[in-house]
């Protein structure tokens, strides 16, 4: 039984939503898949081992992974597309205002982004994104090299990082 | 920190809106406004659609109106996946699975209209036709859409050729069909009417030319999701003009207790009534994908709804396995016990698949039990909008706790 889910709210829910985010790019669907993983993990019979936030954020992605498959997403791509226009110009903006880089990393589609998500956001080892990527680590290796040289248009001249891949 | 790190924290913004959102949503203080009033996204996909074409201000008087009569257009799809593209860079398979999803409904609104005996004249073409000038002189997305990335694969030529008639077609078909609406449902509003006419042009298109689009999907690699789509379960309280009223999470004992506040207070609203599939006051029924628009009809406020799909949980005729059992003295102890642990949830947050197994009473109060497939609980206070969620050890003990009541 979870005694204190206000507070575990607190503590993980920007990391949750930062995750989600990353997967989804929409506030709307990360709050919606966040809420549901808080659901879903409050129906557990989850005992405590230091590993709540590993377990939590797991749920998370595989939530925005279940998310981006579901028809509720095309449609609500389908409908709102053309019509959401000007927020969603509005919306690259204030994203690529607040970091071109980070911009650029939502732009890669799903198969360099989610490494590079696991990797250099949530800090995991080429091992650990193997293993809930379910794929094997040079594939790993090499999904994040060819993320980051289609990042590099726009990090050249910006990171210094790059130099040394 | 690494840069890539920084990057992606600052990109994602303040997300302490969400996380307040989130957590009242939770903890009951305010729950989320979800996706149940969606009148933001029912806004005609198909007019919207068109507006994007505003690179295109005037219109050939001279057209091949027979384009129409393909399922597939090779070069409306390659337009809208042009589009895509340029747009969204979400990777050319969501490219092409968007523009598939687009292409099917615009070629789909018109045969569906035809098959159900819907005409338009020259007359209706023309005002289309004005409309869509109208809508593309006024639109502000001209130098997008200019672009060389759409422009350089579609020329004025082969764009007025094989996809201006289709959107002509399209929009005269479509408004017809919403006057159809309004003329065969009293309780219409715009935005469903819309999305109705859509929803049947694509449902058109996959029941009659499903090989066609099978092979079009085939030929161009476009995977579409399986249909993981949300839903609502509660019971149809009335049937009136063609259309039945839905009322999410209540029985019928319950509705009738309450006040006619109904579409303020609750997930409630009126829903076509399909003469093949009818519903009838008591049964228990699923809605997917639910959408719903409120807004006032004559003088009552009132919301009208559009689902993808109904499935009838429990007839009326069957309505009495919801059991109603009355707690006694003896137990109410352990119930209170095993109640104070479920954790509350909005029911706004929760989807039921299930008719309710119960409704308990217990010193004048009455909780609607539902048990979803995996076994857990959910129980709802009559009037509130609070379920109590419980974990698989809880939802063990109450359920033993009623199953004396159940079986008498």
């Amino acid at each position: 039984m979870i005694e204190n889910i206000g507070q575990i709210i607190d503590e993980y829910s920007k990391h949750l939503l930062r995750i989600a985010y990353f997967y989804t790019k929409n506030r709307h669907a990360a709050e919606d898949i966040v809420q549901d993983v808080y659901i879903k993990f409050m129906q557990t019979d989850y005992s405590e081992s230091g590993q709540l936030r590993a377990y939590l954020t797991k749920m998370t992605v595989n939530k925005s992974k279940d998310y981006l498959k579901s028809w509720a997403y095309k449609k609500i791509q389908f409908e709102t597309k053309w019509w959401m226009k000007a927020t969603d110009h509005d919306h690259v903006i204030q994203q690529e205002e607040r970091s071109s880089i980070g911009a650029a990393i939502l732009k890669l589609p799903l198969k360099y982004r989610e490494p590079i998500i696991l990797y250099y956001y949530e800090e995991m080892s080429v091992l650990q994104v193997a293993a809930i990527l379910q794929i094997n680590e040079n594939t790993v290796k090499t999904r994040l090299r060819r993320g980051r040289e289609q990042l590099r248009p726009v990090l050249e001249g910006e990171w210094e990082v790059l130099r040394h891949e | 920190m690494n840069e890539f790190r920084k990057a992606l924290i600052d990109v994602a913004g303040d997300l302490s809106e969400s996380e307040t959102a989130v957590k009242n949503a939770l903890l009951l203080k305010k729950p989320r406004n979800k996706k149940v009033k969606i009148g933001y996204y029912l806004v005609p996909a198909v007019i919207v659609t068109l507006i994007i074409f505003s690179w295109q201000i005037f219109i050939p008087k001279m057209m091949d109106f027979s384009q129409a009569e393909q399922p597939t257009n090779e070069d409306l799809f390659e337009f809208i996946t042009a589009l895509e593209e340029m747009e969204y860079k979400g990777g050319i398979e969501t490219s092409r699975a968007n523009a598939y999803l687009q292409m099917v409904e615009i070629i789909g609104i018109p045969k569906y209209a035809k098959s159900i005996g819907i005409t338009i004249t020259d007359e209706d073409r023309q005002q289309a036709k004005n409309s869509l000038e109208q809508k593309w002189r006024e639109s502000d997305l001209t130098g997008v859409l200019a672009s060389a990335s759409v422009s350089n694969h579609f020329p004025k030529e082969k764009f007025d050729e094989n996809i201006v008639p289709l959107l002509i077609e399209t929009v005269a078909y479509n408004k017809k069909l919403e006057e159809k609406m309004f003329q065969d449902y009293s309780k219409m509003l715009p935005g469903i009417a819309n999305s109705y006419g859509n929803f049947m042009g694509f449902s058109y298109m996959e029941t009659h030319y499903k090989t066609q689009l099978d092979q079009f999907k085939d030929q161009h690699n476009i995977i579409i999701s399986s249909n993981k789509s949300s839903s609502n379960s509660g019971t149809v309280v009335a049937v009136e003009d063609n259309m039945f009223l839905f009322v999410k999470n209540m029985t019928t004992n319950e509705y009738n207790q309450i006040s006619p506040r109904i579409f303020v207070d609750r997930f409630a609203a009126w829903f076509i009534n399909d003469p093949k599939n009818p519903v009838q006051v008591g049964d228990y029924v699923n809605l997917k994908e639910t959408v719903i628009s409120e807004d006032r009809i004559g003088n009552e406020f009132a919301g009208v709804g559009l689902h993808y799909g109904l499935e009838i949980l429990l007839p009326k005729e069957r309505a009495d396995e919801i059991k109603e059992i009355e707690l006694t003295d003896q137990v109410l102890e352990e119930f209170n016990e095993i109640y104070g642990k479920a954790v509350l949830i909005n029911e706004e947050a929760i989807e039921i698949t299930e008719p309710p197994i119960c409704v308990i009473h217990k010193k004048g109060e009455s909780y609607t039990v539902w048990q979803n497939e995996k076994g857990l609980l959910y129980i709802l206070p009559f009037g509130k909008r609070e379920l109590a969620s419980f974990t698989e050890s809880t939802s063990k003990k109450m359920l033993s706790l009623f199953k004396q009541f159940i079986n008498e």
